[in-house]
């Protein structure tokens, strides 16, 4: 036993040189392999090393686009589509942009297991698109949370900041200043910006809600949020846009997203506060038909106290998941209806509907093919580096894309703001009306 | 092996004998570490495309490292001391939330930069030296041992699972409600805390030895870089594993573990040898979970599930309770599963089939599979302890092995 | 745990044991009466709110209640913590709705009679059903791990919960199961404060009493449950005395899936609608409310149970200083680590010195 220090320094000191040897081999080999793989020479894309990646599809491009979506899970009916768009798209345009030819690779952000989008594999994947230097561009992510964490991981990636497009992140710090210290500037460690949005940020989808609420004649309000960073920032938007338009809140609380959760006592906590509206900041998927069920059984039906609720329950599965009690409720979407889609768009969804028909086309599905269109004109204009394709994402003028023309501001935001208001009527949601808060509503908060 | 023949096998005899008990650990070590060296062969030997979704990749060989301290830690409470610990993610949140504090913005505009390395130094926020959080993680970690281990570890078995797994389940909780703990944002909640600055040795050591690098993540194989710490992280909890196993206390847990009442009465002072064995096994929790944070450079309550324990407990109950290398096994097998190898199946056989079936959803329920059949068939784990695998075998008479009880 | 008094070193951790007697005794009162405080003040505060809450909680005490009575046999019995029965119950309220409405058709707008006999033959299903699913669970499972370490099973019951849980999601998909609508009648029977009371939620009291009763009844007077106590009291002893232990464990297991079957068809005509992933944190609820009462205890489970139901729909639906819905389950696990550490024979359970 009194040797056994020594054995212990003995496999230290062999370790350590082992080590230091193994670190000397790879550095060397690996900044060889950067760099015969970068800059867009002749040769075609090397795949994006993942098992959350599926093939590439163009496999002969030389610089691949990759999307990062939850595939399983309850979004995967959209993320699907999301992921027919963006090739729809690079099709239509013959796999180029400007001079470079391009390889798309859809990769998977969540695990089957939680459904979700999970942290690690958000992670794992903008690693192994860091290390991969045929990566050019991402379109994604669909969770803010997941893109919080790629987001500083591409921005530092070796040799320039990887160009990330997001056709559905909607929480405002990715782009703009919140009260969360040090947002957005702890997403860009290097101090360039190299993400931009499609969608309009919570910070207009919660004035929209509580314009639609003004409108319907509602006094007060009682707003629940499932504490999750989508629901709950949402639903802090919808609070102070209520107040500023002089809705009475009546509180704003966190409820329980476990499974077999009954919230007839939440409800009738509620009752005796006598709201004319519910706010609910969640997520389907997170026990939220029950929610609803509950509401109606203690509160009664959604007109005689209105059910307001964000994007994350604007799907068919609430429907299915709430029965009749989902009868009268309003669902926002970010974004305008895809039956509302003129010119570029409405060709866009007829050739959608020819080549894939889906049932039904998601609201989020034309966003994906805006956010592949964003990213093809920023590679077009580049030099074929990332440092390039990045600077080339801001201030750019999209004219005549799926969405019509917009344009994308310097922190990455697009200019435009329209939301779309659902009712469910006879079991199916329909378009309610299509508004676009005014600028007094939308809160913002300067950058830190 | 001494009994093996022939000119090699006398020269091999003639080794001193602490050579040869160390050839094996350290040729696997060995090809262990040089794994992201030959992991392109490796992938294209098993066919690319696919079939080479296979062989794990560096960063799952990162997050094998950390399962596997993990394991090696819940083994010094469940293995050693036989103590059923259900809420072992509670050290690790511990730890991840250490990271989360002192190596991010989180509570900027308080600024502090203490001996940070490869950070930016205008950088708004708490910055501490990463790899001082290591050691902090830990270390806080353990002293959440304890607070938690003082009341309920005088309970008996199976009651202290229950305790544990519920703080196990308010941790996560707490935390998540934890943006507004009497009206401060400590923990950011369900946001999460992100970016946690990355490993590195500094500009200044960089200069001087130029294979160490500033900052793990600038690197274009950062990776690699994380997978050579974790597996030293591995190393030296294995060092700490075996030294401890066969130290004073870790007879006494032995003890313990079979006998509680005879264990006492031989002198065993009770508490604080269970104390120990809760607190040891929190400590590299905590590290493997700072470690974990650092890597992902995030920490978000929900990364820390029951099922985090379990997935633990059943890589513990896998490789053989209370053996190491069994445990080391067992660890880098499930994680290895569980991050990618069931995908990758699921992948290869679905194209040879041309299905569609996703077996990652049922990841836990082959889990539960796991722990049944091994509970039932070889509940001394793949590779046993000798003593382990007698108490196993042949039964006990008249009573549990873990409780006080007659 | 009185033998570490005569180790020679004396730090606090050895020091603490002994203490425990009296600050144990302190604690409880404390903490009970804090309680009392706070329901009464609540009901101060907001009378009639209060009542409707009440009410509420009394229905879910009753689900709870026929839970925790399968966890508090189980353990009664043979001392395992039987962590798939929570998972039992799960697949009680599966097979309900696959019962109910897709064999059935039970929508709610049958005639009463034709309703009424739906649900019973949905009852017996399931009831049938759980039991012997807990049946082939200990077979399979825990039998041949009677004499392992006691770890062992637990372990097992772990990986149980999770296969259990899996296999729902593999035949019923990772989605919910509506039950439709509502099946038992939702007519109001009185109001309170705004908020009806209805014939659904006084059903589920009504259906759950007179289980309880023959529950009582089936271990206090039949061979078999007078069977059932004399192995838990002593399984060498009632084997020498002729007693087939095994098979009166699997009776017991029997009894506990049956209640859990019972358990999930209630559940799911009050929620109407269910999920693969229900078991686990209902499945705890209803444990704390047996450790609560004192676990081995029947009526100390029920009683559990009601606490249970009523501490959790006081603590969402009230209001006079109550922490809030996004803190009901570190709530409800405090209460189940205070109760283990400071008086681990429960309310009603008799101490047992090994277990303190």
């Amino acid at each position: 036993m009194r040797r056994a220090p020594g054995r212990a320094l003995w496999v230290t000191a062999a370790v350590l040189v082992l080590a230091t040897a193994a670190a000397c081999g790879s550095g060397s080999s690996g900044g060889g392999g950067g760099g015969t793989g970068g800059g867009g020479g002749g040769n075609a894309a090397t795949p994006v090393n993942s098992s959350t990646c599926k093939s590439v599809v163009n496999p002969n491009g030389q610089l691949l686009i990759v999307s990062d979506l939850p595939l399983n899970g309850s979004s995967s009916h959209q993320t699907t589509q999301m992921n027919q768009a963006i090739q729809l798209v690079l099709e239509q345009n013959n796999w180029k942009a400007g001079k470079y030819t391009l390889a798309f690779q859809p990769c998977d952000d969540s695990t089957p297991q939680a459904g979700t989008w999970d942290s690690t594999t958000c992670s794992a994947n903008a690693n192994a698109y860091a290390q991969d230097p045929s990566v050019i561009g991402n379109i994604g992510t669909f969770n803010s949370g997941c893109a919080e964490l790629e987001a500083p991981v591409l921005n530092q990636a070796q040799p320039g900041p990887i160009a990330m497009v997001s056709p559905a992140n909607t929480w405002p710090g990715l782009t703009q200043g919140t009260k969360v210290p040090a947002e957005p500037s702890k997403y860009f460690p290097t101090g360039t910006r190299s993400y931009a949005r499609v969608v309009a940020p919570d910070n207009f989808q919660g004035p929209a809600l509580a314009q639609t609420a003004q409108g319907l004649g509602v006094k007060s309000v009682y707003i629940l949020n499932d504490k999750q960073a989508y629901g709950a920032g949402v639903a802090q938007y919808f609070e102070d846009a209520a107040k500023k338009l002089g809705i009475k809140v009546l509180g704003n609380s966190a409820y329980n997203t476990k499974t077999g959760t009954n919230y007839q006592a939440l409800f009738q906590g509620i009752a005796a506060k006598h709201p004319d509206a519910i706010m609910v900041g969640g997520l389907i998927c997170e026990n939220g038909g029950q929610l609803i069920k509950d509401k109606v059984a203690v509160l009664g039906d959604n007109q005689k106290v209105k059910l307001l609720l964000p994007d994350g329950f604007t799907t068919s599965q609430t429907i299915t998941d709430a029965g009749k009690a989902s009868e009268g409720l309003y669902a926002s979407v970010a974004g305008v209806p895809t039956d509302q889609l003129t010119g570029a768009g409405a060709t866009f969804v007829s050739d959608f509907q020819a080549k894939y028909n889906p049932d039904f086309i998601d609201p989020y599905t034309p966003y994906a093919a805006a956010a592949t269109q964003v990213l093809l004109k920023a590679i077009a204009a580049s030099d074929g580096t990332r440092a390039s394709v990045s600077k080339n994402l801001f201030g750019a003028q999209i004219t005549d894309s799926v969405l019509g023309t917009f344009a994308i501001n310097d922190a990455g935001d697009t200019n435009q703001g329209s939301m779309t208001i659902d009712v469910a009527k006879n079991g199916k949601l329909v378009t309610y009306k299509v508004l676009t808060p005014p600028a007094n509503l939308v809160e913002t908060f300067p950058d830190q | 092996m001494s009994g093996r023949t022939g000119p090699v096998g006398d020269a091999w005899a003639r080794l001193p004998k602490r050579v040869r008990t160390l050839t094996l650990p350290v040729a696997v070590l060995v090809l262990v570490a040089l794994y992201p060296n030959y992991y392109r062969d490796l992938f294209d030997a098993l066919g690319g495309g696919t079939t080479g979704q296979l062989a794990p990749t560096v960063p799952t060989m990162v997050v094998m490292c950390v399962y596997v301290t993990m394991a090696l830690g819940l083994n010094v409470v469940v293995g050693y001391a036989g103590l059923l610990d259900l809420g072992y993610v509670a050290f690790y949140a511990a730890g991840a939330y250490i990271a989360g504090w002192f190596a991010t913005l989180q509570f900027a505009p308080r600024d502090v930069h203490f001996l940070s390395v490869g950070v930016n130094p205008v950088l708004p926020g708490l910055h501490f030296n990463v790899w001082l959080l290591l050691v902090v993680a830990a270390v806080f970690a353990t002293i959440l041992g304890i607070i938690i281990g003082l009341p309920t570890l005088r309970l008996r078995g199976d009651y202290l699972a229950i305790v544990t797994l519920g703080f196990g389940e308010i941790i996560p909780q707490a935390v998540n409600n934890g943006d507004d703990w009497f009206g401060h944002n400590i923990t950011n909640g369900p946001n999460g805390l992100t970016p946690i600055d990355s490993l590195g040795f500094g500009v200044s050591i960089h200069n001087t030895v130029s294979f160490l690098p500033a900052s793990y993540r600038l690197e274009i194989n950062s990776a690699d870089y994380y997978y050579w710490t974790g597996l030293a992280m591995v190393v030296f909890t294995l060092f700490c594993c075996i030294r401890l196993r066969d130290s004073r206390l870790g007879r006494a847990w032995v003890a313990i573990r079979e006998d509680e009442i005879a264990a006492s009465a031989m002198g065993v002072p009770l508490m604080r040898t269970k104390t120990w064995a809760y607190a040891i096994g929190a400590f590299f929790g905590g590290m493997a979970g700072c470690f974990y944070a650092i890597f992902k450079s995030s920490t978000f309550p929900q990364d820390f599930s029951l099922n985090i324990s379990i997935a633990v407990l059943c890589m513990v109950i896998l490789g053989g309770m209370g053996n190491v290398w069994g445990v080391c096994l067992g660890g880098a097998l499930l994680s290895y599963l569980n991050y990618q190898g069931l995908e990758a199946v699921g992948n290869n056989l679905n194209e040879v089939a041309g299905t569609s079936f996703n077996i990652p959803q049922y990841t836990f329920g082959i889990f539960g599979i796991i722990i049944v059949v091994m509970m039932l068939v070889r509940p001394q784990g793949l590779i046993p302890t000798a003593r382990r695998k007698i108490e196993l075998e042949a039964g006990v008479e008249g009573g549990s092995l873990y409780d006080a009880e007659a | 745990m009185t033998a570490q008094s005569g180790t020679t070193r004396k730090p606090i951790l050895a020091v603490l044991p002994r203490m425990s007697q009296q600050i144990n005794r302190v604690l409880t009162w404390v903490v009970a009466g804090l309680f009392g405080v706070w329901v009464v003040g609540n009901f101060i505060n907001a009378p009639k709110q209060f009542v409707s809450v009440f009410l509420l909680g009394i229905t879910l005490g009753c689900i709870y209640a026929l839970v925790a009575l399968g966890y508090t046999l189980v353990y009664g019995i043979i001392e395992l913590i039987n962590f798939a029965h929570g998972d039992v119950f799960m697949w009680g309220s599966m097979v309900a709705v696959t019962v109910s409405v897709h064999w059935l058709g039970l929508n709610g707008s049958q005639a009463w009679y034709a309703t009424a006999g739906g649900i019973l033959i949905t009852m017996v299903v399931c009831v049938a059903f759980c039991g012997t699913l807990n049946v082939a669970i200990e077979r399979v499972a825990y039998r041949p791990l009677r004499n392992a370490p006691k770890l062992a099973p637990l372990i097992t019951a772990i990986g149980m919960s999770f296969i259990l849980q899996n296999a729902a999601a593999l035949v019923y998909g990772f989605i919910e199961q509506p039950l439709g609508g509502d099946i038992f009648p939702t007519k109001a029977l009185f109001s309170i404060g705004g908020v009806a009371y209805t014939q659904k939620s006084l059903l589920i009291v009504l259906i759950t009493i007179p289980v309880m009763l023959a529950l009582t009844w089936l271990v206090r007077s039949t061979r078999q449950g007078k069977a059932m106590r004399a192995v838990a009291q002593d399984m060498d002893a009632s084997r020498m005395m002729g007693i087939d232990v095994d098979r009166t464990i699997a009776f017991t297991f029997a009894l506990g899936g049956a209640l859990a079957g019972a358990a999930g068809v209630l559940f799911v005509m009050y929620q109407t609608s269910t999920r693969y992933d229900l078991g686990f944190q209902l499945g705890l609820f209803a444990f704390t409310a047996a450790v609560l009462g004192g676990i081995g205890n029947l009526t100390g489970a029920a009683l559990g149970a009601l606490l249970i139901g009523l501490i959790q729909a006081f603590n969402e639906g009230l209001s006079w200083h109550t922490p809030g819905s996004s803190w009901t389950q570190s709530l409800i696990f405090s209460i189940l680590i205070l109760v283990l550490v400071f008086r681990p024979q429960g309310l009603l359970g008799e101490e047992v010195p090994d277990r303190a």
